[in-house]
């Protein structure tokens, strides 16, 4: 361990001969790219070649914590990344909970794999002791039930687990990582690539100890953080609490997306959970916000299921998306999601989008093996299940709505909601031209974790103190670029984004600081974020995508939004395209969305330059 | 003067486990911690554990070496770790699961909440009053 938060080794893994090896961090690049999404992007952009097939053994699955990861700091996270199946852009997919402390407890930064087992395996770290074990008898299992028996295995109940379920090992392009337990690396299909791998589990146990910089003023930058951290919206209710702001705001995608406000959104908000599911509330380590709500179903078919409480987008796309306002049967798919290794987010959008192809009539009963309508829950959950198993029909929606669509045909693309092949998630654009700025340039695709900046268009004064009007589009690409650099390096610290309400760039520095001894300022915190956004756009610009794929589905760009505050409006293309002109100038990218030599240059990230040169 | 856990209000973040290596270790790993969030599968339960100064306590009674003593003011267990020779008879006698066993300077020695001498970091740290020190 080195006296500054870092575990300063990296474990490498290669699958193809079962080779396993340790290597020294590179401290040099760590003080330029601090880690998570920066330091170990980097490291994938390096080493990874270009346009190879997400699911072949060449893809690279990186399971990445930061220098805060371990330590007192509140709401520390990590990072899986890797090259997405479903969108074949840069991804980084981020996990709460308790295992990627427990990595650097053992000793490692992070864990690189590469290659791909003859045979299922798990890999066990025991500290410095490192192997491959068969996972032979976990093949098809559950996420919690390969969780269990892997500690039963070990014969320690203490030990950290990610997995992978069901869904992970049929590839199917949206299968998410479980950890340590339904805490998910959801978004973009990290499992798919894990399972591709023939990798089913990686489980951790870490005596070590960690040393940062200065143990006493790191203790009072966390007293601070707590204090600023109290009265935080997410204490309360969880992300739950969103419910009932996003469908007065008309956020809450209803049936598909094709409205933004559901009359029975209630049902589903913190508030009713909480009378009806809610039984106990946990956090992630050493975190003082304690977002997650342990349920249990107490009505009906389900009673008797412990599952993860509702969070807003699963509310959003299992329940309203889908039309279903029964609060235990969300509760369900989404404990269906988390089990069989789904991410819960895309599946919602793929349920809803086979419901309006059946409203359509672009899809027939037979095709399907039952009769599909909005609400229909038994229905939903049967097709999760087929999903998951890749069965009949589900093989194809397993592929993700955009490949689903096209085989599908008939038009189904135009209301297939999805950016660059990743599902949007429920925080549709209409109402806010600066949320659509936002996920039509977000690196991984349809994603509201690239910059959210629906805050700031119903009042909130920018952090640079100008105030937005909702619907016009002045001062939206700024405050875009501003929350994407925000984020970048937030989530290269690694911290989770639920604390940057409360706590500001200050804050983070001083976390920071205490814990590496870097001395970062504010400036240089947001610099980072601007170069660790440079280098992914950089990585997706060599695997193809420029401004031709910075787009929006169709449905927010030419079908008028029917009703709640901003009713009638769409982001035209010709709005869509102002913000981007005006965004790539402000980034410093050509029109064509590519950084230019001088912005790479400003940004120290020469060797980036002639890699996306070559590809020209 | 005791420690007393309101399990209702465990997050299971072990934010007092950190700490309290923090403070007494002057490193960070929860596992030389002196208080253990004890979970029951699968996450219904949570509830911090350490010593609870027993009246008459079977730690100190089963020493074979003298080692633990009742400290007169605070009646937290005390370990004199130069005469601890790390046989773990403790361990097993302690009928909470509170004391645990850790290398120092690679001897092996026992490890028992001392109350911080009557100011527990852990519970100043609890975001959610999970630990409070009953005087």
């Amino acid at each position: 361990m080195l006296p500054n938060g870092y575990a300063g080794k990296i474990l490498r893994i290669d699958l193809s001969d079962e080779k396993i090896s340790k290597e020294p961090l590179n401290m040099e690049l760590a003080r330029k790219f601090i880690g998570g999404k920066g330091l170990f992007g980097k490291i994938l952009f390096d080493e990874l070649t270009p346009r190879i097939d997400p699911l072949s053994p060449e893809n690279m699955l990186i399971f990445a914590t930061g220098p805060l990861t371990g330590t007192l700091a509140p709401s520390n996270r990590a990072v899986v990344i890797t090259k997405s199946p479903l969108t074949g852009t840069f991804l980084d997919s981020y996990f709460g909970g308790v295992f990627s402390q427990e990595l650097k407890f053992a000793g490692y930064d992070a864990i690189i794999v590469q290659g791909k087992a003859k045979d299922l395996f798990y890999l066990w770290i025991d500290d410095d002791n490192v192997e491959l074990r068969s996972a032979k008898n976990l093949k098809g299992m559950e996420t919690s039930r390969t969780n269990s028996r892997i500690k039963d295995e070990i014969e320690d109940n203490t030990i950290k687990i990610g997995c992978i379920g069901p869904a992970g090992e049929r590839l199917v392009r949206f299968a998410c990582i479980d950890f340590d337990i339904h805490r998910q690396a959801g978004r973009g299909g990290a499992g798919a690539v894990m399972g591709s791998k023939n990798l089913k589990a990686v489980a951790v146990r870490g005596t070590k100890d960690i040393e940062v910089a200065d143990l006493d003023a790191h203790k009072e930058a966390v007293k601070e953080a707590h204090v600023a951290l109290k009265d935080n919206p997410y204490t309360s209710l969880g992300t739950s609490s969103s419910v009932s702001f996003a469908n007065d705001q008309g956020f809450f995608p209803w049936r598909n997306f094709q409205d933004q406000t559901f009359k029975e959104a209630e049902k589903l908000s913190g508030e009713a959970q909480r009378d009806r599911i809610w039984i106990k509330r946990r956090a992630c380590y050493a975190c003082p916000i304690r977002c997650i709500y342990i349920s249990m179903l107490k009505r009906g078919a389900f009673s008797g299921v412990v599952v993860d409480a509702i969070e807003y987008e699963n509310a959003g796309m299992l329940g309203a998306s889908c039309d279903i306002s029964d609060t235990e049967a969300v509760a369900y798919s989404n404990y269906l999601c988390d089990e069989l290794g789904l991410d819960a987010i895309s599946a919602g959008n793929i349920v809803g989008f086979v419901m309006e192809c059946f409203q359509k009539n672009l899809l027939k009963k037979e095709a399907v093996g039952f009769e599909f309508k909005f609400g229909d829950f038994g229905a939903q959950m049967a097709l999760i299940k087929m999903i998951a198993m890749r069965e009949g029909f589900g093989d194809v929606l397993a592929e993700g709505v955009m490949r689903a669509a096209q085989r599908i045909g008939k038009g189904a693309e135009s209301f297939a909601i999805h950016i660059r092949g990743l599902e949007t998630p429920a925080w549709p654009p209409r109402g806010s031209p600066g949320m659509g700025l936002a996920l039509a340039t977000s690196d991984r695709g349809g994603c509201h974790q690239r910059g959210w900046p629906i805050g700031y268009e119903l009042g909130s004064p920018t952090p640079y103190g100008e105030t937005l009007d909702r619907l016009t589009l002045s001062g939206k690409p700024k405050i875009v670029k501003w929350e994407q650099d925000f984020l970048s390096a937030l989530y290269s610290l690694v911290e989770c984004e639920f604390s940057r309400s409360m706590l500001n760039a200050n804050h983070y520095c001083k976390l920071l600081n205490t814990v590496t001894g870097f001395g970062i300022e504010a400036d240089e915190y947001m610099k980072i974020g601007e170069r660790v956004w440079n280098l992914v756009r950089a990585f997706n610009v060599r695997e193809g995508f420029t401004r031709v794929q910075d787009t929006l589905p169709q449905r927010f760009m030419i079908e008028p939004l029917p009703s709640g505050p901003a009713k009638g409006h769409v982001i035209s293309l010709q709005d869509l395209n102002k913000m981007l002109n005006e965004y790539y100038a402000l980034r410093g990218w050509d029109e064509r969305g590519v950084p230019t030599q001088d912005k790479l240059a400003q940004l120290e990230l020469e060797g980036v330059l002639n890699q996306i040169r070559m590809e020209g | 003067m005791k420690l007393v856990s309101h399990s209702e209000n465990c997050t299971g973040c072990r934010i007092c486990e950190a700490i309290c290596s923090a403070v007494k270790e002057n490193t960070i790993n929860p596992r030389k911690a002196r208080i253990h969030v004890v979970t029951a599968y699968p996450g219904i339960v949570d509830s911090p554990v350490a010593c609870r100064q027993c009246d008459e306590p079977p730690c100190v009674d089963v020493c074979p070496v003298g080692a633990l003593n009742v400290d007169q003011k605070t009646k937290a267990i005390l370990v004199d770790a130069n005469t601890c020779i790390g046989c773990e008879l403790c361990v097993n006698a302690c009928p909470y699961g509170a004391v645990t066993i850790h290398f120092y300077n690679r001897k092996k020695t026992a490890r028992i909440c001392d109350l911080c001498h009557g100011d527990p970091s852990c519970v100043k740290w609890c975001p959610f009053a999970a630990i409070e020190l009953k005087t």
